[in-house]
């Protein structure tokens, strides 16, 4: 049994027992909850009693980490958000996916694990709304949960380092979010999603390019892949607690002053030329290599025998 | 400084931190305060929820299980009688007598569960 279990079966159990029998029916139910969960369940029980209800103004941001990482910013950003009044911060985590995992095809279970997590969350908490804040492969299980579990929606999605799609169906898949409430926070230095573009299939530049879409608010900032994390850039203070606690998008400067995105970028970004472009190269060198190593080498004692014969 | 004994427990408890945080930064604000005994503190539910903003019944059941676990509350029940001092501490709603001799008023009275109230108190640390 797990906590979820206890709250669930509190909750239906307290709305469906007459206030009169809630005493011996919850001392008949609390024979069959294991020790470890016996104060849990006192407590969920005394706080019906106690008449303490869900606050409807309640906030929980999810903070989903991108791979190769267990997610140390998450620590940053749950200290930085901490002094919003009624917020709470979830980490959620998964195995760590390595890179051999982030290019094959295989990437579900990360996703269903959040999925799982996010569910549970919303059966403890109905009333919160629930934010998001993703990083690099955070995002692509973010916008894998809008696209399948279409029982979990986002109060607001901020995005960093995105791998998602630029052509990403927002409109079809989260369309009760309007451009105010998803945040594309975009490093024009950032080289990770290019490379995650260009050498597999699933995934997109949006964090290096924006989604330049009507759904999406793009912002644009001097860094590179894991910058927003940096203390001596205070992003988290600067440019996401503003949105979590009131609502506000600050805007940034870069957004006019960086520059053109250049040609071999643009090309390996795209996922038509891009992609294909990476694997002729790819292709290429190995057919350049193959010639190379399986060059037929003339045997020594008959070139030998060829000088000889010339001499003659 | 009691608030500290808060410390290992935001970072046991990373889901429930924000939660312990405002606590423990509510216990520290009192101890700072002079004249203030920190175990003679005493919370009803609703007011530590406040304190907590657990937001959600599930969470602050959460943040009290685990100040329970770690012994720095514990959670009693009090019968008062009519004129106002504790006339009997329960450690369960389940363990409710149906009367009880109230001393003051000298007279049998009869329980219902309104009558319990629910009382979160620091578990003193030996020395206290």
């Amino acid at each position: 049994m797990e906590c979820t279990d206890v709250i669930k079966l509190v909750e239906k159990v307290w709305s469906t027992t007459p206030p009169a029998e809630r005493r011996s029916v919850f001392s008949l139910i609390r024979k069959t909850i294991p020790n470890h969960h016996l104060v849990l369940f006192d407590g969920l029980v005394d706080n019906k009693r106690n008449g303490i209800v869900d606050n409807p103004d309640s906030k929980i941001v999810v903070l989903i980490h991108g791979i190769h990482t267990d997610g140390s910013w998450q620590r940053c950003v749950q200290q930085e958000l901490s002094t919003i009044n009624g917020l709470h911060i979830h980490d959620l985590g998964y195995d760590v996916v390595t890179a051999i995992q982030l290019f094959g095809p295989y990437r579900s279970t990360p996703v269903n694990r959040i999925a799982r997590e996010i569910r549970r969350i919303k059966v403890e908490e109905p009333k919160a709304k629930i934010s998001v804040i993703a990083h690099s492969f955070g995002t692509y299980i973010v916008s894998k949960i809008l696209e399948d579990h279409p029982d979990i929606r986002f109060d607001r999605i901020i995005m960093c380092g995105a791998i998602i799609s630029r052509a990403y169906p927002w409109d079809r898949n989260a369309r009760e979010l309007n451009k105010s409430r998803i945040i594309n926070d975009v490093g024009t230095r950032d080289i990770w999603p290019v490379i995650a573009t260009c050498t597999t299939g699933g995934y997109g530049s949006s964090g290096r390019r924006g989604f330049q879409s009507a759904s999406v608010t793009d912002r644009y900032f001097n860094y590179k892949h894991s910058d927003f994390f940096e203390p001596k850039n205070n992003h988290i203070r600067d440019y996401w607690k503003p949105i979590i606690e009131s609502g506000d998008i600050p805007t940034s400067d870069w957004d006019t002053k960086k520059g053109k995105t250049s040609f071999p970028i643009l090309v390996a970004s795209h996922p038509w030329i891009g992609r294909p472009l990476v694997f002729l190269i790819i292709f290429g060198l190995g057919i350049l290599g193959w010639q190379y190593f399986s060059k037929p080498t003339v045997p020594k004692n008959e070139s030998t025998h060829a000088i000889q014969s010339g001499d003659k | 400084m009691f608030s500290e004994k808060f410390s290992p427990l935001i970072d046991r408890f990373p889901q429930e931190s924000d939660a312990l945080r405002r606590i423990a930064s509510h216990f520290e604000v009192v101890e700072n305060r002079s004249g203030v005994k920190v175990f003679d503190m005493v919370f009803d539910p609703n007011r530590l929820f406040d304190i907590s903003q657990a937001g959600s019944s599930a969470r602050f059941a959460k943040v009290t299980t685990i100040l329970i676990e770690a012994r720095i509350l514990s959670r009693k029940f009090v019968v008062r009688s009519p004129l106002g001092s504790a006339i009997l501490e329960l450690e369960s709603w389940y363990d409710r007598p149906d009367t009880i001799y109230d001393p003051l008023t000298d007279r049998e009275l009869e329980l219902t569960d309104d009558d319990l109230e629910t009382m979160y108190s620091v578990v003193p640390d030996g020395v206290h």
